[in-house]
């Protein structure tokens, strides 16, 4: 068992912190959400058919990221910005490279401001490319749901001013 | 065509946008969007920025965790691997020492074995608390009863009336004091008994010594109480 969980996760790690990170600012955060994560996925091991693996990893991390963006609501906003600061400051990862172009970062804000399931649902489609069938798994929505909060996302980012406005400096 | 019509259907091909872009629009839907915006500075030019747009957010790459988060889960595994298999084992070892289906005789001989001071302790307040209630308990015809008052009921309503029957606390300790004195007498005719053994085994000046053992302990008025035996 021990085995087999150490490959699921070098199999669905990245899907895991990729959806996290899109979501979070805080590199930390979105780690401490995917170990959470592989955490459950320890604990329900017996329970979780091999098949449906993917799907349950996402959709638990999809609810751990919307509970963690509620518990922090209740926080001070101006501590927890100072928290994500210090913490991005602390990180020197792959990501934080890659936001350093500026599209990249101004990109990845705007997906980030965006509601659930707007976000996961572009961040599944359009970032890590799956299936239409692996995310109405995931989300537990039907195919033409899943087609509407995408399309209604990809409207939402077109619609962020500071994105419209770096892509006209391009141009 | 006037401006707010124009507005209006470049507001529908807008809508059509993602879908155009995602090759899911067909036939007639598609030729006029196609027509449309070969028309239209407007939905080209958004066009234009939604392509961009989709082409960079594809390009958006996934993201791996730090290693010390993999160190981490890795770590979380073995750690609970191993709290398991300590877990299995002490479950497996309570079950070597007492069988799962263990009568409860059995248990409870089990429990007192392993706590053989405890039993010991138990045994000798058990065996006091039963010298104590042979020494206190009435002799003669009458019947025996309750230290506690017997309570007046409907169901002994139809009973002649009895009167209560108590022992006053001077009667406890004087029982307390005779039991003091039969212990100390049980010591030395144990004590005797080891010396004496081996010569010749005298009945008679034991339970003289007995009687007068008792004698020596009773108090007036509770001669006769006192010369039974223990």
């Amino acid at each position: 068992m021990q085995i087999e969980f150490q490959q699921a996760i070098e199999k669905h790690r990245q899907r895991v912190v990729t959806l996290a990170r899109y979501s979070l600012r805080s590199p930390a955060d979105a780690d401490d959400i995917a170990q959470e994560v592989f955490v459950k996925l320890w604990q329900h091991w017996p329970k979780i058919d091999s098949d449906k693996q993917l799907s349950w990893l996402l959709r638990v991390t999809h609810n751990a990221i919307i509970d963690f963006v509620r518990r922090r609501k209740t926080r001070n906003d101006s501590i927890d910005e100072a928290v994500d600061v210090e913490a991005q400051a602390a990180e020197h990862s792959q990501f934080d490279a890659l936001e350093n172009n500026q599209l990249t970062a101004s990109l990845t804000e705007a997906i980030r401001q965006l509601d659930d399931p707007f976000r996961s649902i572009l961040v599944m489609r359009d970032i890590q490319g799956l299936s239409y069938a692996e995310i109405e798994e995931s989300l537990e929505m039907n195919a033409s749901q899943v087609k509407v909060y995408l399309h209604r996302a990809r409207r939402k980012l077109r619609a962020d001013p500071q994105l419209r406005l770096r892509f006209e400096e391009m141009t | 065509m006037n401006k707010s019509s124009e507005q209006i259907q470049c507001y529908a091909m807008q809508l059509q946008i993602d879908t155009f872009l995602d090759g899911e629009l067909e036939g007639d839907q598609q030729a006029a969007f196609v027509g449309h915006v070969a028309e239209c500075s407007g939905c080209a030019h958004e066009l234009r920025y939604a392509q961009n747009l989709y082409e960079s957010v594809l390009d958006l790459p996934e993201v791996d965790c730090s290693d010390v988060l993999i160190d981490n889960l890795l770590a979380i595994s073995t750690q609970r691997a191993t709290q398991r298999v300590e877990d299995s084992e002490d479950a497996s070892a309570v079950t070597s020492r007492l069988p799962l289906r263990a009568g409860l005789f059995a248990q409870l001989d089990q429990f007192f074995r392993e706590r053989l001071p405890l039993t010991i302790g138990f045994a000798a307040v058990s065996t006091l608390v039963i010298a104590v209630a042979i020494v206190m308990a009435p002799r003669g015809d009458n019947p025996p009863q309750s230290v506690v008052a017997i309570a007046s009921s409907s169901s002994v309503a139809e009973m002649p009336p009895v009167a209560p029957v108590a022992f006053d606390a001077e009667q406890v300790r004087m029982a307390l004091e005779e039991l003091n004195t039969a212990i100390d007498y049980l010591n030395k005719v144990s004590q005797q008994t080891e010396t004496m053994i081996g010569e010749r085994f005298v009945v008679l000046p034991l339970q003289q010594s007995v009687n007068n053992s008792l004698r020596r302990a009773s108090f007036s008025g509770n001669e006769e109480r006192q010369a039974g035996p223990i």
